[in-house]
């Protein structure tokens, strides 16, 4: 039965082929869209912030975030769910609980793929590992090397999604834990450079593996004003090319939009940030069209 | 199977319209599709939205048990305190320094019968106010979320003077105990501790965390001591039995630094 399928599938395309010299065969215009949405540095915030928060009243909550999710997911199926770290830490819901409800959480919300943060770390490898069957979802981190600890094989450098026959590698970045954590806590893990790791995944994922979107979520930063040197977001897309999308987290940074950013190929990344304790949720939307040689390369970028 | 056998010639058919594909592909590029538009934006998650039922009642058990402990009243705040109401120390900051030595202190005592000479931590750390009114177990664990532990770290005089430049460098309330009386006038300063003299030849018993006496925010003076004790004592422990202590939270800036003009 197979067999009869594919030999339907390319008769169909015989005549169109043969006839229009190939082109043709693309008069119809087939579109994608795919989404893209994510958190960065819940911090265990799962209720809304209470009326009398000084800052936050009455903001957050991951019962509305499922709600707005669900809302989304019902508009365009063909979407991603995505966190760049610093899942752990900041209620009394972890220091209870160890994490078990944050990943539960995550998981029912049907996270895809999320990166370590450095408070990812602070009941220590063990105490992440000890969560992770609560966690339904993937980790990526390219540049942590994990071999001599617990979360050797738990945590890939990368995870290659197909939505909608949209092919869309996903790679995770994690920040230097020396002096950021607690030496005992991250114990062998090894950090690598982000930014060659990132050059080498990069053209994996888009050379090697063919992927039409590359993101990276990365818990590196989004740019230090007092050591603008420091590996960061803005500095990791310019150094870059074939990333399509950064998205950030440690630095609570809350742009009111994506930032476009040129890379080193002189082409637009799109770097995103959504401060942190789950305020905001950052959407980003990719519109493809099937492939024509009549039609520019050209990509809109609509931010804000 | 048997539609194969019926068109003899399908086999060629099939090799020119896979060349043709395999053409095209290659004219294509690696993809099939084109990006052709991307929008970006966030959207703010606020009472506008609906609550997902089935998620709250995942939590619901979960909260009930840690909302019953939250709530529990240990003491009250006659003013707000904050760690950023000053420019080298904080309502919030003394507050936690002198609170983590009064509670700290006995502890290292009982281990070493040595004393502590004063506490050090970092500005970052305070990581939330608490406001005038009740004080319950939740401003313990906002104030102080993290697990670091008290350690008391026994320091050369020339690294307790990179903890003294540090300070004045970075110019934040970093949290400073109340036996520290530092006189600042511009790039100089004068220290006294314990209400002696800072002798660079002496050495000194720091109270810190365990965080950043592993370097953390750039306090590379407690790295490599001359002793390490830990005291198996957790700060928010000392935040919450020192809440459970007192009536009141009596804290304010004071004359621990002066700035002369």
């Amino acid at each position: 039965m197979k067999r009869r399928a594919f030999v339907k599938k390319v008769g169909a395309a015989t005549p169109i082929a043969l006839m229009g010299g190939g082109l043709t065969s693309f008069t119809a215009k087939k579109q994608r869209q795919i989404t893209i949405l994510h958190t960065n540095d819940t911090h265990s915030h799962i209720d809304p912030f209470g009326p009398d928060h000084y800052r936050n009243a009455n903001k957050g909550g991951i019962a509305r975030r499922a709600a707005l999710i669900d809302q989304i997911r019902k508009e365009n199926p063909n979407t991603l769910l995505l966190d760049a770290g610093d899942i752990f830490q900041g209620t009394p819901y972890f220091n209870y609980y160890g994490g078990e409800l944050e990943f539960r959480l995550m998981s029912t919300l049907k996270y895809d793929v999320a990166t370590l943060g450095n408070h990812d770390f602070d009941n220590g490898v063990e105490g992440l590992y000890k969560q992770l069957p609560h966690a339904k979802f993937d980790f990526v981190s390219a540049n942590y090397d994990l071999k001599n600890t617990l979360l050797d094989t738990h945590v890939k450098p990368y995870k290659i999604l197909v939505k909608d026959g949209i092919k869309i590698g996903v790679f995770g970045l994690g920040i230097e834990l020396e002096g950021l954590v607690n030496k005992k806590n991250f114990k062998e893990t090894k950090y690598l450079d982000p930014i060659e790791i990132a050059q080498d995944m990069s053209r994996v994922l888009k050379q090697e593996q063919n992927c039409d979107l590359v993101i990276c979520l990365s818990h590196l930063g989004y740019f230090y004003k007092r050591s603008p040197e420091k590996v960061s977001d803005l500095n990791l897309a310019k150094a870059t090319k074939d990333i399509d999308l950064i998205i950030g987290g440690h630095t609570h940074t809350f742009l009111p939009k994506p930032t476009i950013v040129k890379n080193a190929a002189e082409k637009n990344v799109l770097v995103n940030q959504v401060g942190c304790y789950g305020l905001y949720l950052g959407r980003v939307d990719f519109f493809f069209d099937e492939f024509n040689q009549a039609t520019s390369e050209e990509t809109t970028i609509v931010v804000g | 199977m048997a539609f194969y056998s019926r068109i003899p010639y399908f086999h060629q058919v099939k090799r020119i319209v896979l060349l043709l594909h395999v053409l095209l592909w290659i004219g294509c590029g690696s993809s099939e599709w084109q990006l052709k538009k991307i929008t970006g934006k966030r959207i703010a998650i606020d009472t506008v939205l609906p609550s997902k039922s089935s998620i709250d009642e995942l939590v619901a058990p979960y909260r009930k048990e840690v909302e019953k402990e939250m709530k529990q009243v240990l003491c009250e705040a006659p003013r707000d305190l904050t760690g950023k109401d000053g420019k080298f120390q904080s309502s919030l900051g003394n507050l936690l320094a002198d609170l983590s030595y009064e509670m700290g202190n006995p502890v290292f005592e009982e281990k070493t019968k040595e004393s502590i000479d004063f506490v050090f931590m970092n500005a970052g750390g305070l990581r939330a106010p608490i406001s005038k009114g009740k004080v319950t177990v939740q401003n313990a664990f906002s104030l102080m979320p993290f697990e670091n532990d008290l350690v008391a770290v026994k320091m050369s005089g020339e690294k307790v003077k990179a903890l003294f430049d540090y300070f004045l460098q970075k110019q934040r309330p970093h949290p400073l105990s109340k036996n520290v009386q530092i006189e600042i006038k511009g790039e100089d300063y004068r220290v006294k501790i314990q209400g002696k003299t800072f002798d660079e030849n002496q050495s000194y018993w720091v109270l810190t965390n365990d965080y950043l006496q592993n370097g953390g925010d750039g306090m590379v003076f407690f790295q490599k001591p001359e002793k390490l004790i830990g005291l198996d004592y957790k700060v928010r422990d000392a935040i919450l039995d020192y809440f459970a202590r007192v009536d009141r939270l009596e804290a304010s800036l004071d004359q621990r630094v002066i700035v002369e003009p």
